[in-house]
């Protein structure tokens, strides 16, 4: 399920439209895309014991 | 700068949203400020042009998690990385007080195709993200990752991806297969992954699971690639609603 209420094309560019403020940009150019067959991918890579990898911990333990 | 409020967020999370900018953590850790980005000291007003939307400091700073005084770094990645990350536009986040030294927190977006020719930007991947236990405050975990998730919704991303490592046959070091569904992430189970549990016969999710015998996957879960849904009414939003809710009507959210 996708949140399309107020997402946008990536082709679309945007402008900074307040005058005067300093804009950073992060371009997304050549970046593919994330496809089903790379989901997949991931998903079978997260099922291989790694003893070498970090993984992301939300070090507070929920208590319920 | 103002992005467009969904219904959801207008009847579900701006009231949280306000407690939460409101909360001494927010205004003490997550303030924009003290920031360098690639060598550079940003300005208060300097706003953040990202595929999905432009953003004021503290904006970006809760999407991504950047503590005060962190310094970030911004990589395109374009294949996989070293750690299965997909894809995407990456910031590396290092923060000598609240990210367990010599670890450095990476969160990305990334496209999914949209089953035509746009390309959308639909997720954001937490490849790395370790706090670090001694220095940081109770329950600050839970106000970043909320905001990131409020944040999210907000400029119109669908999931919020990581690995949820440990469990049965994993590294016994990590818990995520048991916390982060806590949170609201979820995923499917595999085949045969409840085949000795006929009472679970039903399940299709973790999260179907947690509903029907919590226990049991604590004992029996384990590691695997987790989604928060952060579409409208998700039972995501429900599950870290709830959970943000009773920290803080127990007062543990300062």
């Amino acid at each position: 399920m996708k949140n399309h209420v107020i997402n946008k094309p990536t082709e679309t560019p945007q402008q900074a439209t307040v005058a005067g403020k300093r804009v950073f940009k992060f371009p997304y150019k050549n970046i593919p895309v994330v496809t089903s067959e790379m989901w997949k991918q991931m998903e079978a890579a997260a099922r291989v014991p790694r003893k070498d990898r970090r993984y992301p911990v939300m070090i507070e333990v929920p208590d319920a | 700068m103002p992005f467009v409020p969904s219904n959801f967020y207008r009847t579900s999370l701006a009231g949280l949203h306000q407690r939460l900018q409101d909360s001494a953590l927010t205004r003490t850790y997550l303030t924009g400020t003290g920031i360098r980005l690639d060598g550079t000291t940003p300005n208060p007003d300097d706003l953040y042009e990202l595929p999905i939307g432009i953003f004021s400091i503290i904006e970006f700073a809760h999407l991504f998690s950047v503590f005060d005084n962190s310094r970030v770094h911004q990589q395109a990645q374009h294949s996989f990385g070293p750690d299965e990350a997909p894809p995407g536009l990456y910031f590396t986040i290092s923060n000598s007080h609240l990210i367990q030294h010599p670890n450095k927190n990476r969160l990305g977006l990334y496209a999914d195709p949209n089953g035509g020719t746009d390309l959308f930007i639909d997720g954001l991947h937490v490849d790395h993200y370790i706090l670090n236990e001694h220095n940081t405050p109770p329950s600050l975990g839970t106000v970043a990752f909320a905001l990131c998730a409020i944040m999210g919704h907000l400029a119109g991303l669908s999931h919020i991806s990581l690995v949820a490592a440990g469990g049965r046959g994993f590294d016994q070091r990590y818990i995520g297969y048991r916390v982060w569904p806590k949170l609201g992430f979820d995923a499917p189970l595999t085949q045969d992954e409840v085949a000795q549990a006929p009472h679970l016969a039903h399940c299709h999710t973790v999260q179907d699971i947690l509903a029907t015998n919590a226990e049991w996957w604590d004992n029996h879960g384990s590691q695997r690639l987790m989604t928060f849904d952060l579409t409208a009414n998700s039972t995501s939003w429900k599950k870290l609603l709830l959970y943000v809710d009773r920290k803080l009507s127990e007062g543990g959210l300062p």
